[in-house]
């Protein structure tokens, strides 16, 4: 491994950026490089026997997207559709996605030393979808690996025979 | 002069693939004992077309393989020697060997010399052994121009040439250097003397050549001179000094047989030209285009739908009286974007042929190997299809077809104690009906054995029961990993078919039927979506929210009556339609929508047809009738059960496109 992803560090300078957004109390930070737009909350077509957090689709410049909550998936109370939600379209797994957020904060660049191994959580999110920990400005952020949470079965977003998507990406 | 040829090498695979297509086509149709002349005589034309074009890009391989197939071609043709079907199996196996060959060229993929020596040896041994049986020593092919060398002989060349022979762009004088070149040449020109000059047309040709050659080379050589100017009946070729002969060289039989080789090199723009078969005539006039093209058409059209949605809806709250132009231009619009949307969707219809075609070689080659009679029928070969979804039909049906040939149909022996003619019958039928495509795989042979069926079901762990109906039972084989087959072969057995084929058909947005009747055959009947891109439908409202009705599902709209519905039980509710009692589906129901109609008589029923049942619909209201385009809602999310797709209506809205078939399973199973 060490020659393998010394080369990739020493391309990247190890340096990554992040996009980071609120959900609830806790700062979230996910690949920038995985993020299409931003955009506000727009009417959606609800689709019948879907999960609450699935909201429904939208048509974003003739293409269909999946909108999902993630407050709802995360069981964040408190959920509002006003003129500052927001929605993080992002581009994981050949898809393009909607993500509704409490809202999206900074970019921030991280280098490996930035990131500590995450702890193991008790409920919400399952940290399977946990990257790291990083800390800026002493506000500690979770890194997401938005690419397994979107491909996870309880998301109902990829159908089960699209599966194998996953194992490509991972 | 340095012409890099590569740049012309796409071009010759296309159409050698082609030509090997037609000669494999017209093999698989040709009766050995009776062969067609003018069939052999394209098949000929196809090898000699790509034996050239593989000569002239440096493709020595596939040059020598067409050669020895072309050899023993001309024979056949020249009825020198009989067809035989092993002869027509090794032709096959020389198409093959020339594909593999071309691909090898094309995509760097591995060509096996083996196959290809074996397959020349073969057609020398029969060329040859031709040559032992008839003992004919004919002046056509190579071989014979090596062994027999002719002594000098004069020939007197008399060329009457077609009168547009100078608009064709054709220049005598290389030829007449050629021909000088091959011996003592003396020309003189005469010209047809009955014209009147009042009528003279200087590009009317009106010389008649004659000319003496005194030469060593064969009468084929000097033909060869000719081969792209002239036509046989132009031409007379006499033996001077030997007049015995002259007889047998004009003579009927021999010129018949030159000419089929003749007439494709004369003219450039005729059908016939270049080995192109008359009835290709349409394709002449045709041009490649690349799919990704097509498809980019395709969706701006879908684009220009929606956005003459947005304008006619917009336009709507505005007065027709003050704006009548605008309103003319509008409607004008909508048939405008009508008519071109239907012509840029003809682009992507092809006939289902293109898929059907590939099937007479594999049956007669499965049937061969599994010792089968089987016979193919086509039936409904033009029906059209969209392009995309004719490649996507083609494994689906290669797996039905060769289960019905490994399963279906029985041994002849078996057949025999049945009480049925030995040879099987597949038929692969295509039909349009409504707004889709129905394609069928049939077979006489033994049919679904239930009882093997369930007790392979229980072996697989499958929840069944002895009483399920036949048609439950039928389904079981699209389950993953079943097959009844008593033995793996090569040919099916290993439970990979069926659920490949159902998961194929309904990605399309297709179903795919059983029916069986023991000893009596069995016939799996696919049926597809006309097109993947642009439907006519019915926009109507449920709650807050619309959705599209395909037009060709809807029977009849009606606003029920009190007395007419009559409630059976609670959620069981039928309509009476001219005394027929008709279930009624409520769709804020199946798709959970709040704030719908509850009363049946306020609101409207709308009959659908779900497969040949008629399912009555209730709906808030109808909205209009409006072309949508089927966006997919796999490509970013997941199939939504019940509907067809999605589509963005004329104000930017997503809404559903309903699928009544699936509609109607879901309501059942709620």
């Amino acid at each position: 491994m060490s020659m393998d992803g010394q080369t990739i560090l020493s391309v990247e300078g190890g340096v990554r950026e992040y996009l980071t957004f609120s959900l609830g109390k806790v700062e979230y930070a996910m690949d920038i490089l995985k993020v299409q737009e931003i955009r506000g909350y727009d009417s959606v077509t609800h689709m019948a026997n879907t999960p609450d957090f699935m909201k429904g689709v939208i048509n974003l410049r003739g293409v269909i997207v999946p909108i999902i909550d993630m407050r709802i998936k995360f069981n964040l109370g408190n959920v509002v559709y006003d003129e500052f939600t927001v929605v993080i379209i992002i581009n994981v797994l050949g898809r393009v996605i909607g993500m509704v957020v409490d809202g999206v904060s900074d970019v921030v660049t991280l280098s490996p030393e930035q990131i500590k191994p995450a702890p193991e959580f008790g409920s919400g999110i399952n940290s399977e979808y946990i990257t790291g920990m990083g800390t800026v400005n002493e506000q500690m952020l979770v890194l997401v690996d938005i690419e397994r949470l979107i491909g996870s079965d309880d998301m109902h977003l990829v159908a089960a025979a699209d599966n194998h998507l996953l194992d490509l990406a991972a | 002069m340095n012409v890099d040829l590569s740049q012309f090498y796409q071009v010759f695979f296309d159409e050698s693939a082609e030509h090997l297509a037609e000669m494999e086509q017209i093999f698989l149709a040709i009766d050995p004992a009776n062969p067609d002349d003018e069939e052999l005589n394209a098949v000929f034309r196809a090898a000699h077309s790509i034996k050239g074009g593989a000569g002239t890009f440096g493709f020595p391989d596939m040059a020598e393989v067409t050669h020895t197939l072309e050899t023993l071609l001309d024979k056949v043709r020249h009825h020198e020697l009989a067809l035989t079907r092993e002869m027509v199996d090794i032709f096959l196996l020389a198409g093959d060997a020339i594909t593999m060959l071309l691909a090898g060229h094309r995509d760097g993929s591995a060509v096996d010399r083996q196959v290809i020596d074996e397959v020349c040896g073969k057609l020398g041994n029969l060329s040859d052994s031709s040559l032992a049986q008839t003992g004919q020593t004919s002046l056509t092919g190579l071989t014979e121009k090596k062994t027999e060398e002719p002594s000098l002989a004069t020939w007197k060349i008399v060329f009457t040439p077609p009168p547009d022979l100078y608009t064709r762009m054709v220049r005598m004088e290389p030829i007449f250097e050629e021909l000088a070149s091959l011996g003592d040449f003396s020309i003189t020109a005469g010209i047809e003397s009955h014209h009147e000059f009042e009528k003279y047309d200087p590009t009317r040709c009106l010389a008649i050549w004659e000319m003496t050659l005194t030469t060593n080379r064969p009468r084929e050589e000097i033909l060869d001179i000719f081969m792209f100017v002239a036509d046989e009946e132009e031409m007379r070729i006499e033996k001077l000094d030997q007049p015995t002969d002259v007889a047998a060289l004009s003579g009927t039989e021999d010129n018949s047989v030159l000419m089929g080789r003749r007439q494709y090199d004369k003219d450039e723009t005729a059908s016939g030209a270049f080995g192109r078969r008359t009835t290709e005539n349409a394709e002449a006039s045709s041009i490649r285009v690349g799919v990704s093209k097509v498809d980019q058409l395709i969706n701006q059209m879908g684009e220009l739908v929606i956005t003459q949605a947005m304008l006619a809806q917009s336009a709507r709250c505005i007065d027709p009286v003050l704006f009548e132009d605008l309103h003319r231009g509008l409607s004008l619009l909508e048939r405008n974007t009508r008519d071109l949307q239907e012509s840029v969707m003809s682009i992507r219809m092809m006939p289902i042929n293109f898929i059907f075609s590939r099937f007479p070689r594999l049956v007669r080659d499965l049937a061969d190997k599994l010792g089968k009679q089987v016979e193919l029928k086509l039936v409904g070969e033009t029906t059209e299809l969209d392009k995309g979804l004719i490649e996507k039909l083609a494994d689906p049906l290669t797996h039905l077809v060769r289960n019905s040939l490994d399963h279906g149909i029985e041994l002849p022996d078996e057949r025999i104690a049945a009480g049925k003619s030995p040879g099987g019958v597949i038929t692969l039928k295509a039909s349009q009906q409504g707004g889709r495509v129905v394609v069928e795989v049939a077979d006489d042979g033994a049919g679904l054995n239930r009882e093997k069926i369930l007790a392979k079901a229980v072996q697989n762990g499958l929840a069944v029961t002895d009483t399920m109906s036949d048609e439950e039972v039928w389904q079981l084989i699209f389950a993953a990993g079943f097959s009844t087959a008593e033995q793996v072969t090569d040919v099916s057995g290993r439970g990979v078919g069926m659920d490949v084929v159902m998961r194929n058909v309904n990605a399309m947005g297709g179903r795919v039927s059983v029916f069986s009747n023991a000893d009596k055959g069995s016939r799996v009947v696919i049926s597809l979506p006309l097109t993947l891109a642009i439907l006519d439908g019915l926009s109507v409202r449920v709650g807050k929210e619309t959705f599209i009705v395909p037009l060709n599902s809807i029977i009849e709209s009606l606003q029920p009556r009190i007395e007419d519905l009559n409630e059976i039980c609670r959620n069981t509710t039928t309509v009476q339609v001219r005394g027929e009692y008709i279930p009624l589906m409520r769709l804020g129901d199946i798709f959970s929508i709040s704030g719908a109609a509850e009363r049946p008589e306020e609101a409207v029923v709308m009959l659908v047809d779900a497969e040949g049942e008629h399912i009555a619909l209730l709906v808030d209201e109808l909205l209009g009738q409006h072309q949508v385009v089927i966006k997919s809602l796999e490509t970013n999310y997941r199939k939504v059960d019940g509907s067809a797709g999605a589509t963005i209506l004329g104000d930017g809205r997503v809404a559903l496109i309903l699928d009544t078939v699936d509609m109607v399973r879901m309501w059942r199973s709620q």
